[in-house]
């Protein structure tokens, strides 16, 4: 059980939680699964799956959107409140000594900070250039602004992937809407990591409810993934 | 540790009651993380068919009120491999192993059984009611003839116990479970998920490519309650309930109805230890109660 320290609205639909009581916080990439039912209460049933936007210590930070009853409940919670998660899970990103270029659209963009926040840390000297796609409303654009060494780049509305240059770094994360990733994937020169999403049941592998097809047979987003290479997923 | 929940069925010894329902905990390996799977009765592994499967495309998984859809479509590695890789794997688990077969023809079962009769399992869990394959599935399940002969033909090929899993989707799901019984089952368990539906209202479709999908979790539970009530009255083998199954008091209510055993699917998703505390709270429930032995209570109603 971990206690909610803050619920905020940081865009339309858009909502920051930050969980204290954690005993693994994750590594950037992870997610948890968040209970969003009262206890006794089978309805709504299963937990959500919520990528960890950042996290440190026992403390973890979700930014999430309301897409459905799930998250609506979510966003209802009040500081204080106590939330029932499992996690950390999935593989999450690795890390590499090379210039990168992350790539984000909506929601997508919550679990690319961490992620690029780990990476200035661990590699200071390199650079990122981040792009960041919003549809109407922009957030989170100054969390990444103040990152070192970190140039950002967004759109409003129309498509970040145009504005890209490939030749900014050697690497690409992203994460975003499917269609989003595959056009990054198609336009990108270099080694590409998506992160996937699915509909998850229990989030360990187990019911097989989560799966994608790839390169190599169907994969199970929350277990094997949801990092994978472009390579495996956009193969078609 | 008491023997208070120490459950005799079909010839097998289990520590207690409780069995993780297949399709819902993998081979144990996926859970084993987040919970203490020795404490577990046994361990259904996920549905088998002889030569494995993909799975369905599409959504597999949709949340109702309560409940759950699945369309899974057995996705599974087949016969061989668990037989070569995962049946050692969950014996280290300390808990009573249930191989789950499905199967798309008679020579698919033959097969299936003919390999599985060698493999180092505790009960053979015959699955004729899966509502997600196309072919086969189903269909063996819904009709007492077609299920009848199929047990008979597999009785021959196996001397482990043979539990056979029955689908509320049959029009007399008694007349099915004698059909079994009459033919050499060792016992039934039911109920496999019954026949949902979802629409996606905006695309004006249907949410799952096969349109209709196997519906699960705590809103089925009456329905499945009434059905292990019905069987466990008319037969003499042990019968295994399970559908919508979350606590302990669950648990107690479908043992009172005459379920033997019971199994937990869907719970365990949403609390990878709700088996763990049912155990805890039947085993509770037994010593305050002062039953020798919780098997005292079943079909008491």
């Amino acid at each position: 059980m971990a206690v909610i320290l803050e619920n905020k609205k940081i865009a339309s639909g858009i909502f920051m939680m930050k969980v204290q009581g954690v005993s693994d916080c994750g590594k950037e990439g992870q997610f948890f699964m968040l209970s969003v039912n009262s206890p006794l209460s089978t309805d709504p049933l299963l937990k959500r799956p919520i990528s960890i936007y950042d996290s440190e210590g026992d403390t973890v930070t979700f930014v999430y959107r309301v897409v459905g009853r799930g998250t609506e409940i979510l966003a209802n919670m009040k500081e204080g409140d106590t939330l029932d998660l499992l996690g950390p899970l999935g593989n999450g990103f690795t890390l590499y000594d090379e210039d990168v270029i992350i790539i984000g659209g909506g929601i997508g963009i919550a679990p690319l900070y961490k992620l690029a926040r780990e990476h200035a840390l661990k590699f200071p000297d390199k650079k990122r250039t981040v792009y960041l796609g919003f549809t109407d409303e922009t957030f989170l654009l100054g969390e990444f602004s103040a990152l070192s060494n970190t140039e950002v780049v967004y759109d409003v509305g129309g498509f970040v992937t145009d504005k890209v240059d490939f030749s900014k770094g050697t690497l690409v994360y992203t994460c975003g809407p499917e269609p989003m990733m595959r056009a990054v994937h198609k336009l990108s020169p270099i080694k590409t990591i998506v992160s996937t999403e699915s509909r998850m049941a229990c989030g360990v592998g187990a019911c097989l409810g989560c799966t994608i097809k790839t390169i190599n047979g169907n994969r199970r987003v929350c277990k094997d993934g949801p990092v994978f290479l472009g390579d495996e997923v956009f193969y078609e | 540790m008491s023997n208070v929940l120490e459950t005799k069925i079909m010839g097998v010894t289990l520590k207690n009651p409780v069995i993780a329902a297949s399709g819902t905990f993998g081979f144990g390996e996926e859970y084993s993380e987040y919970t203490d799977v020795s404490r577990l009765g046994g361990i259904s592994g996920k549905g088998l068919t002889l030569n494995g499967s993909k799975g369905n495309d599409g959504i597999r998984i949709y949340e109702s009120a309560s409940g759950l859809m699945n369309s899974i479509g057995l996705e599974n590695p087949g016969v061989e491999v668990f037989v070569k890789e995962k049946c050692a794997v969950m014996r280290k688990m300390n808990t009573a192993i249930i191989a789950n077969l499905g199967g798309h023809s008679l020579e698919d079962y033959i097969s299936g059984v003919e390999m599985l009769d060698s493999a180092d399992i505790d009960i053979l869990e015959l699955n004729i009611s899966c509502p997600n394959v196309k072919k086969g599935g189903m269909s063996f399940g819904t009709d007492p003839k077609f299920a009848g002969e199929l047990v008979a033909r597999l009785r021959k090929l196996t001397t482990k116990p043979l539990l056979v899993k029955l689908t509320p989707n049959a029009p007399d799901i008694v007349a099915v479970a004698k059909a079994c019984e009459d033919n050499g089952a060792d016992g039934v368990s039911l109920i496999n998920t019954l026949l949902g539906m979802a629409i996606d209202v905006k695309r004006k479709k249907a949410v799952f490519n096969n349109v209709y999908a196997g519906f699960s979790g705590p809103a089925v539970m009456p329905v499945a309650l009434r059905m292990v009530h019905q069987v466990a009255h008319s037969v003499k083998i042990p019968v295994v309930g399970m559908g919508g199954i979350t606590s302990t008091e669950d648990a107690l209510a479908f043992m009172m109805a005459g379920a033997s055993a019971i199994q937990v699917g869907t719970a365990t998703f949403y609390d990878p230890d709700a088996m763990v505390k049912i155990i805890q709270g039947l085993e509770d429930y037994a010593i305050e109660n002062k039953l020798n032995n919780i098997s005292e209570i079943v079909g008491i109603v």
